[in-house]
């Protein structure tokens, strides 16, 4: 049984607490099928029917595959959850780089331009699922969130998480240039420094996963020290944190050297397994050593 | 379920003119989906007055008998129910803040709705909210028969019928018009009846402006394991004989010279 499958085991145990999905089970395997219910294929249903719950008071866990609890049920989430301010949490599976091999109609590469425009609404990428579940467990209800689900159990990693979790903190590396990343790609990144002391001395990584969370002041302080800054995402660039970086340093005057990593407007090409894909997509021990930032 | 007296029904039916008269009043202001407003008033009315229990002092009270309108374009008739019930006030009802679509802000709207296909699946939610927590209230959601265009609402009638929603009742405003023509020639339904039946609900029929009928059949709900769908025959624009049942009129704007010449008559 995973982390969050027993989180969810545990607080299931209320009766105000409610698990959703729209028949889709990959972050629910263990969960009894009593304790879920399961609306069919129906995510508009599936956001209605959370709002419905929300609103007489009950605590929400929603499940569905990312791209169609996000797009396909866009406007419910607007109307019913966000404008209504009812407060719940959308579990996303198979966001970003994390579907891998299904292909473009799977792929949900724009939830942080979708569901980070709302305003009731935070949008949180975790680097493991352990990550999720610390996260969860401080979780007010005061905004919805909306998490993109990561299987990932990466023990060493997670003990790096472990120490005093707070989102969007430093995972690893004492370098000059910064990484900011998040979810799959924070992951991926950490594996590429943990095994190389030379990056390690070259590059700090932040893991920021709340990615909603980013302001003027985070960057204003990184600004102080350091002056190179890569952003890795698997998003499009529309409304990703890149951009988002880019314009709080134009707004605030404040000079850092930027290459930002993202899918731009493109789908990704799908690969087998998720080393693969992040491979292909140019992130690797290689890249990191020859990374100007002055050219 | 309480009988209904001969006063009570001519209070009803008194309700039914003044307040035709309000959302008249109303539109010559701001404009309104009169048409729609006039379909489903008398039901609304019916609701707040005789069946559901909502009132001035539990209105703020989470579990308590919810209405949701989900065809929204149709909120001068609630806020016209909602400030008679002195649940709002009716300078309320008149300024800018009640428009076109019921907005959540104001008290005893529990949704704010317009987005056609919303509505039933938020009531759906909370049915079965109040099932689980064995809280023994109705969940009441007026559906337009327009709205069945959106394949949301259809959805919903699986999802209920398969959760053994009893405390569920969907009214459909049959009025056999949606926006701009009959409901027959943009996206014929059919047989709705049928259609209805083939879900497993509980189908039951009235006239959405015989409040004797609404009365007898609503007396009959009980909260088993059957959700229900009422088909509720109404007109649109009922009760301006120049207008009733008639494609025009869906909207009326505040300019609309004809508005001084409306005159109320029920038959």
């Amino acid at each position: 049984m995973s982390v969050y499958e027993k989180y969810l085991r545990n607080i299931s145990k209320s009766k105000n607490v409610f698990i959703l999905t729209a028949e889709n089970k990959l972050a629910l395997r263990n969960i009894p099928n009593n304790k879920i219910l399961d609306v069919g294929i129906c995510e508009q249903n599936l956001i209605g029917i959370a709002s419905g719950i929300t609103k007489k008071g009950g605590k929400c866990f929603v499940h569905a595959l990312s791209n169609f609890l996000v797009s396909r049920a866009f406007e419910f989430i607007k109307i019913g959850l966000d404008y209504q301010k009812n407060s719940c949490i959308l579990v996303g599976s198979m966001g970003g780089f994390l579907s891998t091999f299904n292909g473009p109609t799977h792929q949900s590469i724009d939830e942080i331009y979708l569901i980070g425009n709302l305003t009731n609404f935070d949008v949180f990428f975790p680097a493991t699922e352990y990550e999720m579940v610390l996260f969860l467990k401080k979780f007010n209800f005061n905004k919805s969130v909306y998490i993109r689900y990561n299987h990932i159990n990466n023990k060493i990693l997670n003990k790096v998480i472990n120490k005093n979790y707070k989102p969007n903190s430093k995972l690893i590396g004492n370098g000059k240039n910064v990484i900011i990343s998040y979810g799959v790609c924070s992951e991926q990144i950490f594996k590429i420094l943990y095994e190389n002391a030379s990056l390690k001395n070259k590059y700090k990584l932040y893991n920021f996963s709340l990615i909603t969370s980013i302001n003027k002041t985070f960057l204003l302080n990184l600004s102080k020290k350091n002056h190179n800054l890569l952003v890795v995402e698997d998003h499009v660039n529309k409304g990703s944190l890149s951009e988002k970086i880019k314009i709080l340093l134009y707004e605030n005057k404040i000079r850092m050297n930027l290459i930002s990593k993202n899918l731009g407007n493109n789908y990704f090409q799908p690969k087998k397994t998720l080393d693969e894909l992040f491979k292909n997509y140019g992130i690797t021990k290689k890249y990191l050593e020859n990374l100007n930032f002055k050219q | 379920m309480k009988k209904i007296t001969s006063l009570k029904l001519a209070s009803l039916k008194k309700k039914s003119i003044e307040l035709r008269l309000q959302i008249i009043e109303y539109t010559k202001l701001k404009g309104s989906f009169l048409g729609s407003c006039f379909s489903c008033l008398d039901l609304i009315i019916y609701l707040y007055n005789h069946f559901l229990k909502i009132n001035k002092k539990n209105v703020s009270k989470k579990k308590r008998d919810t209405f949701i309108l989900s065809k929204g374009h149709a909120a001068p008739s609630l806020y016209a129910v909602l400030q008679d019930l002195k649940i709002i006030d009716r300078n309320l009802f008149l300024s800018d803040k009640t428009y076109w679509h019921p907005e959540k802000s104001i008290k005893g709207v529990d949704f704010q709705t317009g987005a056609l296909g919303h509505g039933l699946s938020i009531g759906v939610g909370i049915a079965k909210y109040y099932k689980i927590n064995q809280i023994n209230k109705w969940v009441v959601v007026m559906i337009g028969d327009g709205e069945l265009n959106e394949g949301s609402i259809w959805e919903s009638f699986l999802i209920s019928k398969n959760w053994r929603l009893g405390n569920l009742i969907i009214i459909i405003d049959k009025n056999k018009f949606q926006a701009n023509d009959t409901t027959e020639k943009v996206l014929s339904l059919g047989n709705l009846e049928k259609k209805i039946m083939s879900f497993d609900l509980n189908l039951i029929e009235l006239n959405g402006h015989n409040y004797r009928d609404m009365n007898k059949k609503f007396s009959n709900l009980k909260k088993n394991n059957i959700p229900k769908v009422i088909i509720a025959n109404t007109k649109r624009n009922f009760g301006i004989l120049s207008i009733q049942n008639k494609k025009k009129f869906w909207y009326v704007d505040k300019s609309e010279k004809k508005l001084e010449q409306f005159r109320i008559n029920l038959q």
